[in-house]
């Protein structure tokens, strides 16, 4: 890392350029988000009607990649500098909010009575009430679908995946397209990609289709060395080191880093935030499918929200953005965008998201109803790295499943049991 | 070695007490006051501050609470932590020792007279300017699985002798192959930097001293191990500690090429370990224990080098 004295110097000077820009009659509000530069960009055009609606208040929007986005939020935050509203995320909330650097919503919410969160998907809602206070409004609502490669569906000869089929369908149609064309012992294409990478895309689910949990419902015990995770997680490895229909990391990596897009995987589970990226394709056909059901049907919801910093001078003005954010002229540009489902549901149960843009998009709907949103705690990303990382060795074939659960719930349990503790101080 | 002292310049007694020595002191602090603030202000005091947040607990958010030693307990219980001195200690250990026999192998073979050989020098120097980042996202792409340039080589050459062509490694996802993937990588981008210093050093050889041993009967391996050796070997010596120091602290390529550690931690450091309590744990106090005891570490084994170089490492 570079620590070069002069550059640091440079740095504060622009800083201090900054800080007297501000000083003018008008109130400046600070945004911050991650996204895209061309994503950006839109935002930018969309938050000019917010300053028409809202003379005397100017937005300026900061934005970085996700992975840096929470280093710098964090440095912000510790330096007293974060921005008036930001993006937020439930892997980070209760982080946040536990340390006193979000502004609880409730007062300003049951203040304004164009606003009521009945109007949003409780699913995301969920993910922001907590400790008696609100600490975001919603933004969006997402879940998972299952995106299929017709072209290999086609060639393979098999139905394409439909409405209410199960773990054992997926099972015997990611054989048939896992194929390997010209007989060299390597498969062309694959059926399916089992991943440790994350909790909400890809290994939290089958624990709850097979009507395990991954905490108890207080969130201070991981439930994963129970019998119906450790045999859903079995299941789930097993596709790629029993049935070999999904390629472990290694061989994965000889496809690129996202299979499904470049043609190479028959099914793959991606989020509805995904739309986009899968519209872009030119090269087959696809179409998206429910989640394939066990003992029950159930689908991780998440949803993203805009939070006030509790030390933001301009609350106000800062609520007015975030209540716009929410607001349906917002939700419908998102909507139109295909990166995520609009929390507002009048929005999204309108034509403008169920644009038929693929067909099929009522399915997330229907599976936010059914779903179940993730077990959000302080320290959330610590524990899912820990058990990232026992997972990780299953796949490698070094640590069989039950070792792998039965030491990543000891970690789990250790580090909530640690948040506990903090909060008892 | 007297020779040299006789002509070196000695202090007129005296004179040295009056204004000019004033004015001198004077403009010495002036013109080094930049580095000196910058290293008072954004080392020395984060430095300190680092070590005594160490026993504390402190998520940068809410205030620190006092935690005495329990930091520095955790330290030896942190499996991870033990991990990551392991594959820090597997770094230093791949990368130094043959980095520098490496340079010091190419600052011989260009230093020579022959045309055009300062464009080998230029073409051996380049990855040294070039961003740490730039050049691990380039070899990201040399070492993939699938359309990587190295398994093609690979390949190509067991074609080339008709035999059966291995299956493809996945050099960054593969626990037994990653750490060394990464190693190879860095000597290739100091390499230059190290090259340069020795290359000075050669050229400071007396020619000489060549002649002389020549007279003795020495053949070009004597010549290299009784002159060239010991003559540079106080930069051998400079080459090795900073080299070292730097090998301790590796982060950056890791954090392109192998993010998180992966796979399976077999790349994970002790800066990478550092960053992820701080930045993604919110453990400020725990990374700073880490930070100290790496500095502890680095100190320890600069002073073990400069205790032995007074075995090897001759100033003329």
């Amino acid at each position: 890392m570079s620590r070069h004295p002069l550059l640091l110097l440079l740095f504060v000077l622009l800083l201090s350029a900054c800080g007297e820009s501000t000083s003018t009659s008008e109130t400046t509000l600070r945004y911050s988000r991650w996204g895209l530069p061309e994503e950006i960009e839109a935002e930018r055009e969309l938050l000019k009607q917010f300053e028409a609606a809202n003379p005397g208040i100017r937005v300026i929007v900061e934005y970085s990649s996700w992975s840096e986005y929470w280093n710098k939020l964090q440095a912000q935050m510790a330096a007293g500098s974060a921005p008036d509203v930001f993006l937020m995320g439930g892997t980070y909330v209760h982080d946040y909010a536990e340390r006193g650097q979000l502004e609880n919503l409730n007062a300003l919410a049951a203040a304004d009575e164009s606003f009521s969160l009945d109007d949003y998907f409780a699913r995301t809602n969920e993910v922001y009430t907590f400790d008696d206070g609100l600490w975001a409004l919603p933004r969006d609502c997402n879940t998972l679908a299952v995106y299929y490669n017709k072209a290999i569906f086609d060639e393979a000869g098999v139905p394409y995946p439909e409405e209410g089929w199960t773990w054992d369908d997926l099972v015997e149609k990611a054989r048939a397209t896992t194929i390997d064309r010209d007989n060299d012992g390597r498969n062309e294409t694959w059926g399916f990609l089992a991943s440790f990478e994350s909790l909400e895309v890809n290994w939290g689910t089958w624990v709850w289709q097979n009507g395990g949990a991954i905490l108890n419902d207080d969130r201070t015990k991981c439930l994963l060395d129970q019998p119906e995770a450790v045999e859903a997680l079995r299941f789930y490895t097993g596709l790629v080191l029993d049935e070999k229909v999904s390629p472990d990391t290694a061989e994965a990596s000889r496809f690129g880093s996202n299979m499904f897009l470049t043609g190479t995987l028959a099914m793959s589970m991606e989020g509805s935030w995904r739309l986009r990226a899968a519209s872009r394709i030119e090269d087959f056909e696809w179409g998206i499918a429910p989640l394939p059901r066990h003992k029950q049907a159930v689908a991780p919801v998440n949803g993203l929200g805009n939070s006030i910093y509790a030390k933001s001078k301009n609350k106000e003005a800062a609520w007015r953005l975030v209540r716009f954010l929410a607001s349906e002229t917002y939700q419908a540009n998102l909507a139109k965008s295909g990166t995520s489902i609009p929390a507002l549901k009048s929005v999204a149960e309108s034509d403008v998201y169920l644009d038929g843009n693929p067909p099929g998009k009522e399915l997330f709907l229907r599976q936010i109803d059914s779903g179940r949103t993730l077990p959000f705690t302080t320290g959330f990303a610590k524990w899912e790295d820990a058990i990232r990382g026992q997972l990780e060795l299953v796949w490698l074939g070094r640590k069989d499943i039950d070792t792998a659960l039965r030491d990543a719930t000891v970690q789990v349990d250790a580090i909530l049991a640690g948040n506990a503790a903090g909060e008892k101080q | 070695m007297p020779a040299h002292q006789a002509v070196a310049p000695q202090p007129v007694p005296g004179r040295r007490r009056g204004s000019l020595a004033r004015t001198e002191r004077f403009w010495g602090l002036l013109l080094s006051s930049p580095y000196i603030l910058g290293l008072l202000f954004f080392a020395a005091g984060p430095i300190l501050f680092s070590w005594i947040i160490g026993f504390f607990e402190w998520d940068s958010l809410t205030p620190p609470r006092f935690v005495a030693l329990a930091n520095w307990q955790r330290l030896f219980t942190d499996p991870l932590f033990h991990k990551a001195l392991f594959n820090t200690l597997y770094f230093v250990l791949g990368s130094v020792p043959p980095g520098v026999l490496l340079s010091l192998l190419l600052a011989m073979a260009v230093n020579r007279g022959i045309k055009g050989i300062t464009i080998f020098r230029t073409i051996y120097f380049t990855p040294v300017v070039t961003s740490v980042v730039a050049v691990a996202l380039v070899w990201t792409w040399i070492y993939d699985t699938n359309v990587g340039i190295l398994n093609l080589l690979i390949e190509r050459t067991f074609k080339l002798f008709g035999a059966r062509p291995p299956e493809p490694i996945a050099w960054l996802n593969d626990p037994r192959f990653a750490m060394p993937a990464i190693i190879a990588m860095s000597i290739w981008k100091g390499l230059g930097y190290n090259m340069v210093i020795f290359l000075a050093a050669l050229q400071d050889v007396p020619t000489q001293l060549y002649e002389a041993a020549e007279l003795d009967g020495a053949g070009r391996l004597g010549k290299f191990r009784h002159v060239t050796l010991p003559m540079i070997s106080p930069v051998t010596f400079f080459v090795l500690a900073v080299s070292l120091i730097g090998a301790f602290q590796v982060f950056d390529q890791i954090y392109i090429m192998a993010k998180d550690g992966r796979p399976a931690n077999s790349t994970l450091t002790i800066v990478y370990h550092l960053y992820n309590h701080a930045f993604r744990y919110l453990e400020m106090g725990y990374a700073s224990t880490i930070g100290a005891a790496l500095f502890l570490m680095i100190f320890a084994v600069t002073l073990f080098q400069l205790w032995a170089q007074k075995r090897w490492v001759h100033y003329q």
